[in-house]
């Protein structure tokens, strides 16, 4: 079986463990098993989706500060906000993603921001 | 012709001290994770508080007497202590969020960490308070506020889908991320309602000494300013759904939030911005300071009045002197502004039961009300609050778990 990405209940994992032994697993296991490899996925989609959010922000701000609708210091603050989220998506993204194309798509995501971060930091140094 | 002067004043300064850090904050989430679908939440928390102002103003205008006041005497001093708890612990927070508000206003304007602000504005605060007279804090500060009426310029500058906008005045189910949405609407209920809010109202009552020729005062206060009000915080949510939603940015800090007007009305809309972060923010610091030092003075019957010398009440004085000093700590030592805004909206709307159930006894008391108590109108709609309050204060704490993130 591969290595669930989450910590997976007691109860289920030892359910679990009977499955393999030749007994079927009780509905209570199952639902558990479920719920929580349907929290992963929900989790990585709320990291990518906010990560998609701060490169959108930082094209916003890109733009505004070309424009010079924004100051700097603000310009400045939302890529040092922006640096701090993506250090802490980097970590679970790798954590969450299980397949080739899950690790793809983190990837992606984290090379646009990246992107998006540099022309900020270039429009506002 | 004095009398349409105080209505006009009245309903003035109900627009200008409408918008706070929270209805900021919570309005800008709404509209950039729902676009309009949260209208509803805004237009039912100006609708609830609206009731509750007139009849918290009715109250103190026909019993010469706060509700503080008031419910201490008809629940006992052990029941007050529950209210006390309940208002008091929400509203410190709320004060902590208004400062870190102002803080990381002065922040974007000057490069400036927002930390550093938070003693200073404590002690600008605290020397408005002990200085001046209550209408110079509730007057000065919502007048100054009345540049909030940006966010109605930037919002009709977007032009915005306005048949959508009025299809978010009915609630509806969420099409995605149900967790959040509740989460969203509670917040944007907290903010709208909080209690300290019409406790404020009733001691202001008192304050400029009003009596039963102020009813229509009051009502038209309470109505007509709200329901501005409550417009501007709906400007606040088009903006955030116009500029964020179509670009996927969820607002995670309060620099993200400065690109709101940044986009309709370029440079100035974005100074504007910051000086109505600052000024409403402000304002609502040294009106919850105000109103924890209320909330203790009335309950405990203390002498109080911010028209009176700090020597004449000295308690009520030295009350509003800590809140205000003690609450600029955890900003000055980092706490991050968008998250306790978050959290102090939710406690907000958990503790509403509390201060909205007794006043359905004391609004139908005739010994208090005299002819002027609630009649089935005020009843019933204040019944319904209640419920809400009470579907509040349920659901509020398990909703931050799950879709406060």
């Amino acid at each position: 079986m591969r290595k669930l990405p989450l910590l997976v209940p007691d109860f289920a994992m030892s359910r679990l463990r009977g499955w393999r032994d030749g007994r079927r697993p009780t509905p209570l296991a199952v639902a558990a098993l479920l719920s929580v490899t349907a929290c992963a996925r929900q989790d990585l989609k709320s990291e990518l989706d906010r990560t998609r959010s701060w490169t959108a922000t930082t094209g916003l701000a890109a733009d505004r500060r070309s424009a010079n609708a924004i100051n700097g210091a603000v310009a400045r603050q939302i890529a040092d906000r922006a640096t701090q989220a993506r250090s802490k998506v980097q970590q679970s993204l790798i954590e969450l993603a299980e397949t080739d194309s899950e690790r793809t798509a983190a990837r992606v995501v984290l090379d646009s921001l990246d992107e998006g971060l540099a022309h900020l930091r270039m429009i506002a140094p | 012709m004095k009398k349409w002067g105080e209505i006009g004043l009245g309903v003035v300064t109900s627009i200008g001290g409408f918008l706070e850090v929270g209805s900021i904050a919570t309005s800008v989430q709404g509209g950039a994770n729902f676009g309009f679908r949260l209208a509803w939440a805004l237009a039912l928390g100006t609708i609830c508080l609206a009731i509750l102002m007139e009849m918290t103003g009715r109250l103190a205008a026909v019993s010469g007497r706060s509700y503080v006041d008031l419910l201490r005497e008809h629940m006992g001093i052990r029941f007050f202590i529950i209210p006390l708890v309940a208002v008091i612990v929400p509203s410190f927070l709320v004060l902590v969020s208004e400062i870190g508000g102002v803080a990381i206003g002065l922040q974007m304007a000057t490069g400036i960490a927002f930390r550093w602000w938070a003693i200073p504005i404590a002690l600008v605060g605290w020397a408005l308070l002990w200085r001046g007279t209550f209408s110079l804090v509730e007057q000065g500060t919502a007048l100054l506020g009345l540049v909030s009426i940006v966010f109605l310029v930037g919002a009709l500058k977007l032009h915005p889908q306005w048949s959508a906008v009025g299809a978010g005045l009915l609630p509806t189910a969420p099409s995605h991320d149900g967790a959040k949405y509740w989460y969203l609407a509670v917040s944007i209920l907290g903010a709208s309602i909080s209690p300290y809010l019409y406790l404020f109202y009733s001691a202001g009552a008192l304050e400029d000494d009003w009596n039963i020729e102020y009813l229509a005062v009051n009502r038209v206060t309470a109505g007509v300013g709200n329901l501005f009000g409550g417009g501007l915080a709906l400007m606040v949510l088009v903006c955030a759904a116009v500029v964020f939603l179509p670009r996927h940015i969820e607002v995670d800090a309060y620099e993200q939030i400065a690109l709101v007007l940044a986009t309709p009305l370029g440079r100035t809309g974005f100074a504007l911005f910051l000086i109505t972060l600052c000024i409403t923010c402000f304002g609502a610091t040294v009106e919850i300071s105000l109103s924890g030092a209320y909330l203790f003075a009335q309950g405990f019957g203390w002498p109080w009045s911010e028209n009176l010398r700090p020597s004449q009440d000295s308690r009520f004085a030295t009350t509003y002197s800590l809140l205000i000093l003690l609450a600029s700590v955890p900003i000055a030592f980092g706490a991050d502004p968008l998250k306790l805004t978050n959290i102090s909206m939710v406690l907000s709307a958990a503790s509403l039961p509390v201060t909205v159930i007794p006043l359905l006894a004391l609004m139908n008391d005739r010994r208090v009300m005299t002819s002027h108590a609630n009649g089935w109108l005020g009843n019933t709609a204040l019944v319904l609050i209640s419920l809400l309050a009470l579907v509040l204060f349920v659901a509020a704490i398990p909703l931050q778990i799950l879709g406060g993130g």
